[in-house]
């Protein structure tokens, strides 16, 4: 048993190396660490801050006012003057697309947020509580995803009114039950595992059980999910943004951009081009986050160890 | 190496005695690597194996030792980071290391066939065995009813009763036994000239172990193929190979005749091994000989743990003798099988499985019980009830004079600070997102025990067990069968039970892991003053550890006493069955 024999200071070490690992600090830390040694995680954080950033910094970075008409300019191809044309009232498309971005990441990003975190939790119920709150809460899921989202949409903007809240409100309400169902089947299946049983002959609690050794095994699929979710909730906020249930011109939204874009196809098609870029950017920039962030929570993916 | 027919009188081999041995099988020189993180890891280190022609040989070596990656080199099913660094497998002088993954695919399944450990994974779930014994013939030019009636016939020699009837059914509707018999008959229905099997009666029971054992000797002997048998049970390899080949870490250590490598081993593993092995230990012995020792080693209980805190105050407390530490009476346990509604409109009157019958046992303080079983014999769910796993539906459990089924839930997760139980999957009994550190100081926390750091206590604890104190910062994964066990055994330790019910504790070690595994919760015993529940098919480690044995079968107990008097001296039927089916450790 050579290999079990080892020097007292390497000992001591690898024991404050388990106490140090614990602080929240220093998870953080260990993840950034981590996430930018990963080609595909360094990637993404470019790609997602850049988004972030102009979306962030947009009325200084901004070249024009996002609103203001030039109709003499109108349907511009890309220019020095336009970086990115000019839609067909002549207001400058790159402008749009930059104020856009706030729009898009407040709504993406909240809405998704807030679905993952109520789908998590009420999929970790579903998956290890009684039979009865399992049927509930599928019960409810099935009610939900019954409704087709824009119709859902139109009740919602009757009793509220149009606004951005109320686009987020209907993008949660309506993705929960594809987060909690992915959760709850997984749920499922880990309980049936014996360190779950392990952890309940030793009398753990429930809520140790739920997040101390369930959670961290189903975040990781959750967090592709998620990213891959983000141009979906971009395009139903044009959607809804189109049907005037949502973002009122002339406000600009990366939605509305290319909305406005496909009425006028057979003249331009830069508006769609500048509208889709930024939604293309944001997709992978998020995916290429997710897929590395999972891999980091996942011992067994986690090649450095 | 010259040919020795001790009883393979039917193969082609035996009937030339004067010819020198005709391999199948010519592994030379063979190396295998896998590719890790910074660097690469030896699989295999110029490994020689021949297996002659007709003969059966067995490779036995600890989990880890190459057994594996030799058979999966062999047919070229390695893991994707393997890398062959140099060597040959010839087979019928053609190297299979060099052939095409085409050439591969026509020999697999037609010259080359393989069973596997676990039968119940081992069939696709979503196809009938029609469907699937039928499929495999695909290369054969014959009608749909001649291929189902090759099917039939391969599965009435294996033994499976009505097999028209049987054919189309799916292969969860099969019992374990029943399936590694079809898995046998799917792999000799293209008469291999090659068959390898791979732990094949590791995840059966000890009486089919032996029928799986007598039918493949019975098959290979009739085909006249030869046949790689790998496996960590050394009586199964003695009772069946011709040959034996014995790994290391990668290294063939030794290999010949069978009856020479287990009667006048050479090597110094091989002797441990089999000084190791309590099938072959005749006086019965609670310190069991292991790899590294004659189990006569001292572990600490390392000062300033909360299990040392325990020692001295367990110690001035004798235990109250009138009264057994867990008494349990009359438990039954059964499992609906039909909703109520259904068993009402159908007039099932019991639409209950009763996995435990009844079942009455006492055990004090610093004792051994162990319950033995087959699968399905109620013993796992015995262990459950007193862990409050499942719902008993009656009688009663006293756990150190109070009882447990009627208590409140609040009061007794509490008295699961005294008792702690060891699962049987070592690896997945522990959550796979933690560290090995916070999965050994749990029950502490849990229980809101005194301790002064987390980081301390798992140390001592590990220390404790024999681990390396970097095993604090690993996953489950990382670790070992025998490292993982190790780990459980820190973590039933922790909290310094009074009762630790353990679930299998040497399943899938090999014989001298078995061994230290065994002489640590031993030694704990004696220190700590814990009584120790073992549920358990190894008859041969029963024999060494248990105090009092209990067998079950079916739900009832069917006979109970002092260890050594029921290996003497069974009384019941069943536990005659059982003992004569504990396969012999000497080659026959």
């Amino acid at each position: 048993m050579s290999e079990l024999t080892q020097t007292s200071e390497q000992s001591i070490a690898a024991v404050a190396q388990v106490a140090k690992d614990n602080t929240v600090t220093h998870v953080l830390v260990d993840t950034f660490r981590r996430l930018i040694k990963k080609p595909l995680g360094l990637m993404g954080l470019i790609l997602v801050s850049t988004i972030v950033l102009s979306a962030l910094f947009a009325s200084v970075i901004a070249p024009y006012d996002p609103i203001a008409l030039d109709i003499l300019n109108r349907l511009k191809p890309p220019s020095s003057e336009h970086w990115l044309g000019t839609d067909q009232l002549g207001r400058d498309t790159f402008s749009r697309v930059l104020y856009g971005g706030q729009i898009a990441l407040q709504v993406a990003l909240s809405s998704i947020a807030l679905a993952l975190g109520f789908g998590l939790l009420l999929g970790l119920l579903a998956g290890f509580g009684p039979r009865w709150l399992d049927n509930l809460i599928l019960t409810l899921f099935d009610m939900v995803r019954s409704f087709p989202t824009i119709i859902f949409a139109l009740a919602v903007v009757t009793l509220t009114g149009p606004s951005v809240s109320t686009i987020i409100l209907v993008v949660v309400i309506t993705s929960i039950p594809i987060y909690g169902r992915v959760v709850r089947t997984q749920t499922q299946a880990l309980a049936q595992q014996e360190f779950i049983l392990a952890e309940r002959a030793m009398n753990a609690s429930m809520p140790r059980i739920l997040f101390r050794h369930m959670l961290p095994n189903v975040i990781g699929q959750l967090l592709i999910l998620a990213s891959m979710d983000i141009p979906i909730v971009i395009t139903i906020e044009a959607g809804l943004s189109f049907l005037g249930l949502g973002i009122q011109p002339p406000t600009p939204s990366w939605g509305s951009i290319i909305n406005d874009g496909y009425s006028f196809i057979r003249n331009t098609p830069w508006p769609i081009i500048a509208g889709g870029l930024p939604l293309i950017i944001t997709t992978l920039g998020f995916t290429f986050l997710g897929e590395s962030l999972r891999d980091i929570f996942d011992p067994k993916l986690r090649k450095d160890v | 190496m010259t040919i020795q027919t001790t009883h393979s009188s039917n193969s082609p081999a035996a009937q030339q005695p004067a010819m020198p041995v005709e391999n199948i099988i010519a592994i030379k020189d063979l190396s295998v690597k896998f590719e890790v993180a910074g660097g690469f890891v030896f699989g295999l280190k110029n490994v020689n194996v021949s297996v002659p022609r007709g003969q059966i040989i067995g490779i036995v070596g600890e989990s880890g030792s190459g057994k594996s990656t030799l058979i999966y080199t062999l047919t070229q099913l390695m893991a994707e980071n393997a890398v062959i660094d140099s060597g040959s497998a010839d087979m019928d002088g053609e190297d299979l290391l060099a052939k095409t993954p085409r050439q591969m695919q026509q020999l697999l399944g037609q010259d080359i066939a393989m069973i596997f450990q676990d039968p119940m994974t081992s069939l696709n779930p979503v196809f009938s065995i029609e469907k699937q014994m039928t499929d495999i013939q695909y290369r054969l030019n014959l009608s749909y009813s001649e291929k189902k009636q090759r099917a039939i016939d391969a599965l009435t020699r294996v033994g499976i009763p009505n097999p028209e009837l049987r054919l189309p059914r799916f292969p969860h509707e099969f019992s374990g036994g029943q399936l590694q018999r079809i898995c046998i008959a799917m792999a000799l229905m293209a008469k291999p000239k090659l068959l390898i099997a791979d732990e094949p009666t590791t995840a059966l029971d000890a009486s089919l172990e032996v029928q799986i054992i007598d039918l493949l000797k019975e098959l290979q002997a009739e085909i006249g193929c030869s046949m790689i048998f790998v496996s960590h049970h050394l009586g199964v390899v003695g009772t069946l190979c011709d040959y034996t080949v014995v790994m290391y870490h990668g290294d063939v250590v030794e290999q010949g005749p069978t009856v020479d490598v287990f009667n006048n081993p050479q090597h110094a593993y091989t002797q441990r091994l089999l000084a190791c092995d309590p099938a072959r230990i005749k006086e019965p012995t609670k310190r069991l000989p292991t790899m590294s020792s004659e189990g006569t080693e001292h572990i600490a209980i390392p000062s300033g743990s909360y299990l040392a805190s325990q020692l001295t105050e367990q110690n001035t407390h004798p235990e109250n003798s009138a009264e057994h530490l867990l008494d349990i009476d009359e438990l039954r346990i059964r499992f609906p099988i039909q909703s109520k509604l259904a068993a009402l409109i159908s007039g099932n009157k019991d639409p209950y499985l009763h996995a435990v019958k009844g079942v009455s046992l006492t055990l004090d303080a610093g004792e051994t019980l162990a319950i033995v079983g087959e699968s399905g014999s109620g013993k796992t769910t015995v262990a459950q009830a007193i862990l409050g796993l499942n719902q008993p539906w009656s009688g009663k459990i006293h756990f150190q004079g109070k009882e447990l089924l009627s208590m409140e839930a609040k009061a007794r997760g509490k008295t699961r600070r005294d008792i702690a139980m060891m699962f049987q999957d070592p690896i997945s009994s522990l959550s796979p997102r933690m560290k090995i550190a916070d999965l050994i100081t749990e029950p502490l926390v849990i229980h809101g025990l005194p301790f002064d750091s987390r980081a301390q206590e798992a140390k001592r604890l590990l220390g404790m067990v024999g681990l390396p104190l970097d095993f604090a910062n690993r996953y489950p994964h990382q670790l070992s069968g025998g490292q993982a066990r190790r780990v459980g055994v820190a973590r039933a330790l922790a909290q310094s039970p009074k009762l630790i019910v353990a679930d299998e504790p040497t399943a899938g070690l090999d014989v001298s892991v078995q061994g230290e595994i065994l002489n640590l919760l031993n030694q704990l015993q004696e220190d700590l003053n814990i009584a120790i529940l073992i549920i358990t098919h190894n008859l041969n480690i029963v024999r060494h550890v248990a105090d009092r044995t209990l067998i079950m079968n079916m739900g009832d107990i069917v006979e109970q006493g002092e260890t050594q008097g029921i290996f003497a001296n069974p009384q019941h039927s069943y536990t005659k069955q059982l003992l004569a089916a504990n396969v012999h450790p000497d080659p026959v």
